[in-house]
């Protein structure tokens, strides 16, 4: 399924980050981040704990505002129009938390119905909910009940149901089980072979690899590396991170 | 979207055990409430309309005597029930319930309902307004103080702004959403007590009052609902936002209102029961101006009948010098009741101007002013229970004055003379005067909702995930 703005291309490339800085009191945590993203391309944006990931998309988010730089999402610029921007992503967070007094089913329509500009019938949310892995048994079932990995589940199927031209994921496989990870890793790769441009945050070199077609390594605010995820190899992913990390750390192998 | 956010929070709110047990705990006290005032204002109704047959009966009847000994047989004038102290008893219970009119003095009113009270009186009185003006809150406090905060702790709060909703319009939902809610829970206590008002008294002042009362109360609760957003709102927990809401509540309710009404009493004393009746008793003894206003009304009677002893006067004297004691009594009367009530009220307008700190100050001095229950309506019944005595002297006097004692026989009137004085009947104040004395309350009212409101329409649209 293809959003109505995921189709209509503009000239802008969907996700463009120019020179972002931020700094929180006496810490640098972006130090002038240039990315660019290209429709239908999943990039994985790799980085140890105080990388810059979270604030990255904070940033992309509009909770955030950068010291210097700009920040466009399918051509709107964030600083100027947030709620134009987010308009225009889906985004699932590490946690993903929910009414815990409302059903699956419930929490998605409440969610959707609210933030949402696409309309939706219940058996496209339902559907939404099967895609995410959710199964149909669960989808009455108060999240109350649910393990951390449904919530996750149900968080991705709001973010299905928003067909949204960009989706931003914050450690997205986090507390899913390897069934539902290895699902969800299938639903990414789908969703960017239908045109959506997905920036995912994770320190998971495994699943950033199984999953992205670009491979980005933060550090300290910096992307120190830009990588295309079928020219690399898994063994030689995990050393170029650690040693972009040590480095910074001024520690040799 | 405000239609989907009342849904949605009446679904939780369905759905929350605690909520329902709270509510159930609340309906009850209410209701019981409702039920046990609208049963205790028949009776004193009752009370009151047998008291008054009684003692118009006992005037009638009697004996035949002099009228001066008819003037000090005297009667007892009962104030009526306020058609509302069933929801807002106000000071009715700790305010004498009649007065006992003879001449010569203008007694200070007897028997409060207080005195009835018994040792459950040392608990304090729940009432229905006690309910919705002290405990309601409590329950807003519970449902609004995570409204915010609540969402912002546990992670919606991102997830929904991530989504594209407008913070704004986010927390203009909730308020709609919680009002909505608050209003039909609110409904059939609502009902409940209109209906226990239309069978007591289906009166259009007392229905006003009413409807005034509900205006009122939806000011505060709703100044108190859009406070408590805006702590939520600037919270990022709720057990923080529950604890600041808690103390506001606790200082506002129990601990305000008590230190300014010491400051009242300390800033506009009253005297003591024992001195008041002192400095009557002294103005009362000083007869030069007595004297001198019983020489210049024979002065003017011997001119007016063309005579020069009062002997040769064609009226009895001893009805115009009992008339005279009666108008120099009215006018000490008047000064010493006048300032100790002027007192009382300049301590209650006292009151409602702080409200601006403590709102519950102002919200119990409207509702009471509205029941008909505060001291401006006592006051206004012991004034006319006053006028009613001043009338009964004036007959009295006037049918001595008319008739001089003939060959040393001591006058005598009977059942005629008593038929001459009117049944007492108390016309109570009107709503608008009940309004007008209530202005700085009202504003303070719509100051505690206007305030908040404008505040959470700053803060809404900048909201912190």
């Amino acid at each position: 399924m293809v959003s109505d703005l995921a189709a209509a291309p503009g000239n802008s490339a969907p996700l463009e980050l120019v020179d972002l800085h931020k700094r929180f009191g006496s810490q640098q945590a972006l130090a002038g981040l240039d990315l660019t993203i290209q429709r239908g391309t999943c990039y994985a944006l790799l980085g140890p704990n105080g990388a810059g990931k979270t604030t990255t998309l904070n940033i992309l988010l509009g909770f955030l505002t950068p010291d210097q730089g700009r920040a466009r999402i399918d051509g709107v610029d964030v600083l100027a129009d947030p709620e134009g921007a987010r308009r225009r992503l889906a985004y699932i967070p590490e946690q993903v938390q929910l009414y815990p007094r409302l059903t699956g089913f419930e929490n998605l329509e409440y969610f959707h119905a609210l933030g949402s500009t696409v309309a939706a019938d219940t058996d496209m949310l339902r559907d939404c909910l099967r895609r995410a892995g959710l199964a149909d048994a669960a989808h009455d079932r108060r999240v109350a009940t649910y393990s951390k990995g449904m919530r996750q589940k149900v968080g991705i199927a709001i973010a299905l149901a928003r067909r949204a031209p960009v989706m931003l994921l914050d450690e997205p496989t986090s507390g899913l089980d390897p069934q539902a990870a290895w699902e969800l890793n299938a639903s990414l790769r789908d969703l960017a072979g239908q045109g959506i441009t997905i920036l995912m945050a994770t320190h998971d070199l495994f699943r950033a690899r199984e999953v992205a077609s670009r491979i980005g390594i933060l550090v300290a605010g910096r992307l120190r590396q830009d990588l295309d995820a079928d020219s690399v190899a898994g063994a030689e992913l995990e050393t170029l991170y650690l040693e972009e990390v040590r480095q910074l750390q001024g520690t040799g192998p | 979207m405000m239609k989907r956010l009342i849904a949605k929070e009446w679904l939780e709110l369905r759905r929350d055990g605690s909520f329902w047990m709270l509510l159930v705990i609340l309906a009850l006290l209410a209701v019981g409430a409702v039920l046990g005032a609208a049963e205790q204002a028949r009776v004193q109704h009752e009370a009151w309309h047998a008291a008054s047959a009684g003692e118009r009966e006992r005037w009638l009847q009697q004996e035949d005597k002099h009228p001066h000994s008819a003037a000090h047989y005297g009667l007892y004038a009962f104030r009526p029930a306020a058609p509302l102290a069933f929801f807002e008893p106000g000071l009715h219970p700790y305010l004498p319930v009649t007065v006992w009119l003879e001449a010569h003095r203008q007694n200070e009113a007897l028997y409060r309902p207080a005195q009835d009270a018994g040792s459950a009186g040392r608990f304090g009185q729940l009432t229905p307004a006690t309910i919705v003006t002290a405990l309601l809150p409590l329950l807003v406090v519970l449902l609004a103080a995570p409204a915010i905060a609540g969402e912002r702790e546990r992670g919606t709060l991102r997830l929904l702004m991530a989504q594209g909703v407008a913070p704004g319009r986010w927390v203009l939902g909730k308020a709609l959403a919680l009002s909505v809610l608050l209003l039909l829970l609110l409904l059939p206590l609502w009902l409940l007590a209109t209906a226990v008002l239309m069978f007591a008294a289906a009166e259009t002042d007392a229905l006003l009052r009413w409807l005034g009362t509900g205006v009122v109360v939806s000011l505060y609760l709703g100044g108190f609902l859009l406070i408590c957003l805006l702590v939520s709102a600037c919270c990022r927990t709720v057990r923080g936002a529950l604890l600041i809401l808690l103390g506001l509540w606790a200082l506002g309710t129990l601990v305000a209102p008590r230190i300014v009404m010491e400051w009242a009493e300390w800033r506009h004393p009253t005297p003591t029961s024992l001195a008041f009746r002192q400095a009557i008793a002294d103005d009362l003894g000083a007869t030069a101006e007595l004297d001198a206003m019983l020489a210049q009304r024979t002065a003017a009677l011997l001119k007016e009948h063309e005579v020069e002893r009062t002997s040769d006067l064609p009226v009895n004297l001893d009805g115009i010098r009992l008339q005279v004691g009666e108008e120099h009594g009215y006018a000490v009367f008047d000064e010493h009741f006048g300032r100790l009530h002027d007192g009382f009220l300049a301590q209650e307008s006292l009151l409602q101007r702080f409200g601006l700190i403590a709102p519950y100050l102002a919200v119990t001095s409207a509702t009471t002013a509205l029941a008909g229950t505060d001291l401006l309506h006592y006051r206004h019944f012991f004034d006319s229970a006053e006028q009613y005595r001043r009338t009964i002297q004036a007959l009295m006097n006037d049918y001595i004055t008319r008739h001089p004692e003939q060959d040393g026989q001591r006058l005598s009137a009977g059942a005629d003379l008593w038929a001459t004085v009117p049944e007492f009947s108390y016309e109570g104040l009107r709503v608008s005067n009940a309004l007008l004395s209530q202005a700085s309350a009202l504003t303070v009212l719509v100051l505690w909702f206007l305030v908040p409101g404008l505040g959470l329409l700053r803060v809404a649209p900048r909201l912190a995930p």
